[in-house]
């Protein structure tokens, strides 16, 4: 029986060989859970008596939206999820850590092979790995800290092939809006995407990690890429080991719901424009809109690549008058790596905001929100009206590179009209 | 078990973070209060035709975070049940895991207003104003059964286990 990557992945977690369209239970390797949704896990676990977990040492609490808590109920929130690591032995990255995805795979805690879980919708950043990262609500998150399983349906697959290698200029975040192009919001619902083919060498792991991150905007159940060179030099500078047994491959003959083919040679810059993800253009046809507020954050778009480029671009120039832009790294890992590499002093010289990692107002919540008919341009995951402030501002959605020749002009600009050398 | 409610009709893709959004979390801890943010991006006024409501929503529904109190607040709003052409895997989980009710339908034609019947033990759909009927497709077999005990809490309470 040929498998997809995803029914391999799934397999093991079932302890049987799999295929898509069977419903399973499965033995989960991870549960990550994050502070909005958190609280309720919280409070479902002390509802079913909990006392102890299935395998604490297999989970992982962030305390990131409301890093740090803005109002008196998340500061709540967050007494109440710290509590519950002392409680049940769980690990919790307080604030200032990270943001929960970044640090699920920087910590090494979504191997290949595995199947990971997440109170958040982007828990399929775990694909970068080669983890199966899937989200789930609270409560099933909950069941799975008590038994350490969850039931799902194995998903089809859909392959994203990617031909030629990526250009100076464009990034991840491009590849991943030109895949929304052409799947829409709707395009990948319940179904695994799975990417390969010769142009993924050109894809590292930030990049990837943007990628897997994004399947969920397809409605995705996972983004998954099959482990290689690239993942296990990544694994091996992280100190993570994993299983060589748990090392898979698509079957070459596997199959999959349907193929999409993305020629990287000819991708330009792409831009998400207001109300949808799916709603995408490329930067130089795109209106030059004025800007008011440029974001460069979230687990999208915030590791320490996307800095390397945003501040090739700031090298000695200055963020518009007009345009003020907040910056907020990952981690601290790679806040310490920016200010290692001097890209902090950059920024600020620049007339950057950086700020602590955090969430920051990708979700509204905080820490540089839009006013009406405002217009930002975020390296983030969603730009539906009224999700970042005001339901009348309009979020832009695109890569580092080009929020920040944004920044610099003032106006929705293509990074690769900038004289400079984008790494 | 049936339902039947007046139609609210909304369009593709509907983003839980459209239902509520998510820069009002810090009072998910008093779900009432979010009540009349539901849909404000999309219609300020349409909280106030949620109590006794069927959604009658295109493809994809729920698309985007997968907050419990998604559903949650679909109840607490008084929505009846969720029929849509697709649902996102995310709600659709979430949905069936809080008792909130869904349909796997499309009664072409529907429009705001017209009753709406679901029976959920036949599967079949009517949009009573109309005349109009359409048979929902099955949930699988694990999600009927968290449905039949209520959701996935009282399911687990009762045995303890997920089979």
């Amino acid at each position: 029986m040929a498998q997809t990557y995803a029914e391999k992945v799934l397999s093991r977690a079932v302890g049987r060989p799999v295929q898509s369209g069977e419903v399973c239970v499965a033995d989960v390797d991870f549960v990550m859970i994050q502070d909005i949704n958190g609280p309720r896990t919280v409070q479902i676990l002390d509802e079913l008596g909990a006392e102890r977990l299935h395998a604490p040492e297999k989970a992982l609490i962030v305390l990131d939206h409301f890093a740090p808590p803005p109002t008196l109920e998340s500061a709540e929130f967050h007494a109440r999820l710290r509590a519950a690591g002392r409680k049940f032995g769980v690990a919790v990255a307080d604030l200032g850590m990270g943001i929960c995805h970044q640090l699920v795979l920087e910590r090494g805690k979504a191997l290949p092979g595995h199947l990971v879980i997440g109170t958040d919708s982007h828990s399929c950043a775990y694909g970068a790995s080669g983890a199966f990262g899937t989200s789930m609500g609270a409560g099933e998150a909950a069941i799975a800290l008590i038994t350490g399983k969850v039931w799902l349906r194995i998903p089809a697959s859909l392959k994203v092939s990617f031909e030629g290698s990526i250009q100076p200029g464009v990034s991840g975040k491009d590849v991943s809006l030109a895949l929304m192009r052409i799947l829409r919001e709707d395009g990948g619902d319940y179904m695994a995407l799975e990417f390969g083919g010769p142009g993924v060498a050109s894809l590292g792991m930030s990049d990837r990690a943007t990628i897997a991150s994004l399947a969920v905007e397809s409605s995705a159940k996972a983004g998954l890429f099959p482990p290689d060179r690239i993942t296990l030099d990544w694994l091996a500078s992280i100190g993570a080991s994993p299983d060589a047994a748990l090392i898979f491959a698509p079957d070459s003959d596997a199959t999959y719901a349907r193929v999409i083919e993305i020629d990287l040679n000819r991708l330009g810059p792409q831009v998400a424009c207001p109300p949808s993800i799916d709603n995408v253009t490329d930067v130089c046809d795109a209106e030059p809109v004025k800007v008011d507020q440029v974001f460069i954050g979230t687990c999208t778009n915030a590791r320490l690549e996307d800095y390397r480029i945003v501040a090739a671009i700031f090298k000695g120039r200055k963020v518009s008058s007009e345009v003020r832009c907040i910056c907020f790294p990952a981690s601290r890992t790679i806040q310490l790596q920016m200010l290692e590499e001097g890209i902090t002093q950059t920024l600020v010289e620049a007339g950057c905001m950086v700020m602590a990692p955090s969430c920051g107002p990708c979700a509204g919540l905080h820490s540089g929100l839009a006013a009406a008919g405002e217009v930002v341009i975020s390296t983030g995951s969603r730009n539906y009206p009224g999700r970042m402030g005001d339901n009348s501002s309009r979020i832009y959605l695109a890569s580092p590179a080009t929020a920040a020749a944004s920044a610099v002009t003032g106006r929705l600009t293509d990074p690769r009209t900038l004289e400079v050398v984008i790494p | 078990m049936k339902l039947s409610g007046s139609a609210i009709v909304l369009g593709n893709n509907i983003n839980t973070g459209v239902v509520v959004p998510a820069k009002y979390m810090s009072r998910q801890g008093d779900p009432k209060s979010l009540i009349p943010h539901m849909f404000e991006s999309i219609d300020p006024g349409l909280y106030t035709r949620l109590p006794g409501s069927i959604l009658v929503a295109g493809s994809n529904f729920g698309v985007g975070s997968t907050r419990e109190i998604v559903p949650v607040l679909l109840r607490e709003a008084g929505v009846q049940a969720v029929m849509a052409r697709s649902f996102s895997r995310g709600f659709y989980r979430n949905a069936t895991n809080l008792g909130l009710p869904l349909a796997e339908a499309v009664v072409e034609g529907t429009v705001d207003g017209d009753l709406m019947e679901i029976n959920f033990d036949t599967g079949v759909v009517i949009n009573l104003t109309r005349n109009i009927e359409a048979r929902a497709v099955p949930f699988p077999e694990i999600m009927q059964r968290i449905l039949a005990e209520g959701g996935l809490i009282p399911f687990f309470k009762k045995f303890r286990s997920l089979t």
